[in-house]
């Protein structure tokens, strides 16, 4: 471990090694399969220790969070990259992964895969994070009310996209809908 | 049953826990008696309960993550190391710093590590005025505790000139040094550092040690470092 001069840097691997697991399902969340999450969570984690001496370190979970939900939304607004593909499937397009994860899980994914950005951005800060709004708010710089229509209009989007796929299987009564 | 989005937005801050003691107290009344909405909060309950299972499916694996703080505290530690050159050389950098630093370069170590070619790594001592180069040095086998017992191991002259810190050569004082090999299975060095104190050999050692600790454990996860790159 660090032992270095800067304090911080043992604290700041910790928060890392605390948060890695959920910062990576987040940069997975936002940018799907247009960009390695390894390497979205990498570059906001450089990034922030770089200037960490503008940021108040008591809550380290948080600025690592908004620094990953940071850094995916500018990959998918600056880069418009292509599908990753080949290179970096996504997992749930893999045979072993298909064995895995049901087809209802994959479904509800491309759904959410489909919402624009910062639709997918607040979704998943609300209801994976459990974040307030105001916290969403704050995170992706936007407003309270802006943030309450994004997550409004992501979850009406991602019924419409799914109703029919639901009522074909019944979900809606197997699951007590 | 067709709800106004007034409601349907009532119902998603209920479920994000956003509405106010009042608001709560309103909405549960209303739920009482009005089967309609307290179907479309079962139905809102149902679709968020779906994309929970979405969202759990994203979380990465314990091996993702210890691939990834293998990652980030490469990268971090190369800034911390850029940034201790560039003010205080030499001072306070972190054992995993030193490493990537006296090994010539993180990535390189990793990559060497990743296809597994490091068995052992030899210590051989030497002067820096190239009386005794490293070529002509015999390499040895070196656990990380060898340090702490050198004798039989290391030429005697070279160590007692390393813990002394100077070398007579030729009737004048100079500095001596220590250089580090690193060796593959087959005797190969793959690289060398040198240093002035016996103590930062040994450091370096462990911090190697270390490495390949570490690096064994993801092996053992069943992770195979390509081209790390830091």
């Amino acid at each position: 471990m660090a032992d270095g001069t800067d304090p911080t840097l043992d604290l700041f691997e910790r928060a890392v090694a605390n948060q890695s697991r959920r910062l990576l399902a987040i940069a997975r969340a936002i940018v799907g399969t247009r960009a390695s999450p390894e390497d979205v969570v990498q570059q906001a984690v450089t990034n922030l220790w770089q200037h960490r001496a503008r940021y108040d370190w008591r809550e380290p979970g948080g600025l690592l969070k908004r620094a990953v939900v940071n850094e995916s939304l500018r990959l998918l607004r600056h880069k418009r990259m292509q599908v990753v593909g080949d290179e970096q499937p996504d997992r749930t397009e893999t045979p072993l992964a298909n064995m895995i994860e049901n087809e209802t899980v994959s479904r509800v994914r491309e759904a959410i895969g489909k919402l624009p950005d910062h639709f997918r951005a607040a979704l998943v800060l609300c209801e994976y994070e459990n974040m307030s709004y105001a916290d969403i708010a704050s995170s992706l710089d936007a407003s309270v009310p802006q943030v309450k229509t994004w997550i409004f209009r992501a979850r009406r989007q991602i019924e419409s996209m799914l109703r029919e796929y639901v009522e074909k299987n019944n979900l809606g009564a197997a699951r007590g809908m | 049953m067709n709800f106004s989005d007034r409601d349907t937005e009532l119902l998603d801050r209920y479920l994000d826990n956003d509405l106010t003691d009042a608001e709560a107290i309103g909405l549960e009344a209303r739920l009482q008696t009005d089967d309609g909405m307290s179907a479309e909060l079962a139905r809102m309950r149902e679709y968020r309960s779906l994309r929970a299972e979405a969202f759990a499916s994203l979380e990465a694996t314990e091996t993702e993550s210890q691939q990834l703080q293998w990652y980030v505290r490469g990268a971090l530690h190369q800034q911390s190391r850029a940034l201790s050159q560039t003010t205080t050389p030499a001072a306070g950098i972190s054992l995993f710093g030193r490493v990537s630093q006296w090994a010539g370069g993180l990535s390189r170590v990793a990559a060497v590590l990743a296809v597994g070619l490091i068995a052992g790594y030899g210590l051989r001592g030497t002067t820096i005025n190239g009386v005794s180069p490293v070529s002509q040095s015999q390499p040895v086998a070196l656990n990380p505790g060898m340090l702490d017992q050198p004798t039989g191991f290391i030429p005697e002259r070279t160590l007692a000139a390393g813990m002394a810190g100077v070398m007579p050569v030729g009737g004048q004082v100079v500095p001596a040094g220590y250089d580090v090999a690193l060796s593959d299975q087959f005797g190969n060095v793959v690289t060398t550092r040198r240093f002035s104190t016996l103590q930062e050999a040994r450091e370096f050692t462990n911090d190697v040690a270390k490495w390949q600790q570490r690096h064994r454990q993801v092996q053992t996860n069943g992770v195979r470092l390509i081209g790390d790159d830091f």
